[in-house]
């Protein structure tokens, strides 16, 4: 309980920074401008009514919020690492570990707030549109937002063991490698020995799993989701994103001052 | 100090030297003139997409395209679905295969970006199975479809339905298999498939199914030339009765 209360003072400092930051207006017009794009592609026909704006309004939802997650950590992080901001309240007895997980908690609360700006007004213009809110389309646009957490948590904890630019770039990589792990597993059934199934299999439980976000094809064609698999999409990013968490921490815990 | 003296030469240059008469604020106007004239060489000098560049990616393993595409892989299978509406798919006498296997290939990596691209599927099926009277083409297709979602009774109808429909002769082993896979996934399978393989032996069911089919390609077709084909298809259908 004693920690709890430096970890919120923290996150508030952060949140009012990157609120102030004027990367985050510039990033939120970006959003609004592509929302005005996915909304102009509403009069193509695809067979299926309003399938192109729901199809350009889910990729807008998916890019921004990672660019969002990509750039807000990137910024808190290098200004922590030039400026060597996590030494500061060592006087509070405060651990980096704790500064750090502060820090995560701030970038998380924005990066939620943002989303679900954008998830309203995703839902305004799907309701005056089509008249309703189809449900897989609202868990695929939430499901975005979970990802881009997954990806912070995911910079957050690799940046605890190279440096920040390092760190945002191996991200990255990860949430690519990350997307197509499903594809790996299907094509490893097909065509790969058993061994490289099996390490296929590895990697789809073992690395951030960011297919499992990816529903969107449910989503678009209004498939039914079972619940228990959305259950599962839903709780995923917090339970690895815990596990990323406890690394991060323990690594900035044991990290030198002066490092 | 020596980023200023760099500046100022630069000012110097922009300004005095060669534009005597300009203020700061007329040379960035100068500037947005020069920006505009690069922007009019571009747009002079860009060429334009052509339906053959678009073809080309379809060579491409669709699942690797799926995998690099990453979240993006509906809005690509979009784009792959609006330019294929540009492509020439007539068919031409001695070449009704090739062209077969190369919108199979399109269709394919549609499919397999959005295999619940449900409208999609039932158009290119149908129109492999009666336009190309490719059958087994049109159940390779579905068969991408069914790999997403294997639980999925309506693929599996569908699919016999094309069996049933363009077929000739329609294998009545075949389709009695997949009744019973069907059976094994759900009890709510429809009238005409407990009864499958007798309805495919009746010739005039199949013709009427064949024709239901041409007419909702027809309504459904965004491109001229595929109009035409399946008008043709219709024309030979209507001389045949």
């Amino acid at each position: 309980m004693n920690q709890l209360f430096p970890i919120i003072t923290i996150a508030r400092a952060t949140v009012y920074s990157l609120l102030r930051s004027s990367l985050t207006k510039f990033l939120l017009s970006l959003a609004l401008l592509l929302v005005l794009i996915s909304w102009a592609s509403s009069s193509v026909d695809m067979g299926i009514r309003f399938r192109l704006f729901e199809n350009t309004l889910l990729a807008t939802q998916c890019l921004m919020m990672n660019l969002l997650a990509w750039f807000f950590s990137f910024d808190v992080l290098r200004r922590d690492e030039s400026e060597k901001l996590y030494m500061l309240p060592l006087s509070t007895a405060i651990s980096p570990g704790i500064w750090q997980l502060g820090r995560f908690v701030g970038v998380i609360a924005v990066l939620i707030g943002t989303g679900l700006l954008l998830l309203i007004l995703d839902q305004v213009l799907l309701l005056s549109l089509e008249g309703s809110l189809p449900l897989a389309m609202l868990l695929q646009l939430f499901l975005y937002i979970l990802s881009a957490c997954l990806s912070v948590a995911v910079i957050f904890c690799l940046a605890a063991f190279v440096p920040v630019l390092s760190a945002v770039i191996y991200a990255v990589i990860i949430w690519v490698v990350g997307n197509g792990l499903d594809e790996l597993l299907l094509v490893a059934q097909d065509k790969f020995s058993d061994s490289a199934q099996q390490l296929s299999l590895l990697f789809y439980y073992l690395l951030p799993n960011f297919s499992f976000f990816d529903i969107s094809s449910d989503a678009l064609n209004h498939l039914p989701v079972d619940a228990g698999d959305a259950l599962f999409r839903l709780l995923y990013p917090g339970l690895y994103s815990l596990l990323l968490v406890m690394i991060g921490a323990f690594a900035y815990s044991r990290k030198m001052i002066g490092q | 100090m020596k980023l200023s003296r760099q500046k100022s030469s630069l000012i110097e240059l922009l300004e005095i030297k060669r534009f005597g008469f300009l203020d700061i604020v007329n040379a960035r106007g100068l500037l947005l003139v020069y920006a505009g004239f690069l922007l009019l060489l571009i747009y002079l000098f860009a060429p334009l997409p052509s339906a053959e560049k678009s073809n080309a990616p379809a060579d491409i393993n669709p699942i690797f395209l799926r995998a690099s595409s990453g979240p993006f892989h509906t809005l690509l299978a979009d784009q792959r679905w609006l330019l294929s509406a540009r492509l020439d798919e007539s068919v031409k006498p001695g070449q009704q295969s090739e062209q077969a296997q190369a919108y199979f290939r399109q269709m394919a990596s549609i499919i397999e970006l959005d295999p619940g691209f449900s409208p999609g599927l039932r158009y290119a099926t149908t129109y492999l199975a009666s336009i190309y009277r490719e059958v087994e083409l049109a159940h390779a297709l579905l068969d991408i479809a069914i790999r997403y979602y294997p639980d999925n009774v309506d693929l599996r109808v569908f699919k016999i339905a094309q069996e049933i429909g363009y077929q000739s002769p329609p294998r009545v082993e075949l389709i009695s298999r997949w009744v019973e896979e069907l059976e094994a996934m759900t009890d709510q399978l429809p009238e005409w498939l407990g009864g499958a393989g007798l309805y495919a032996l009746k010739k005039e069911k199949q013709r009427a199914l064949q024709r239901e089919d041409l007419l909702w390609l027809l309504d459904n077709s965004s491109s001229e030339i595929e109009k035409k084909a399946i008008l043709k298809r219709l024309e030979v259908f209507a001389s045949e009765i």
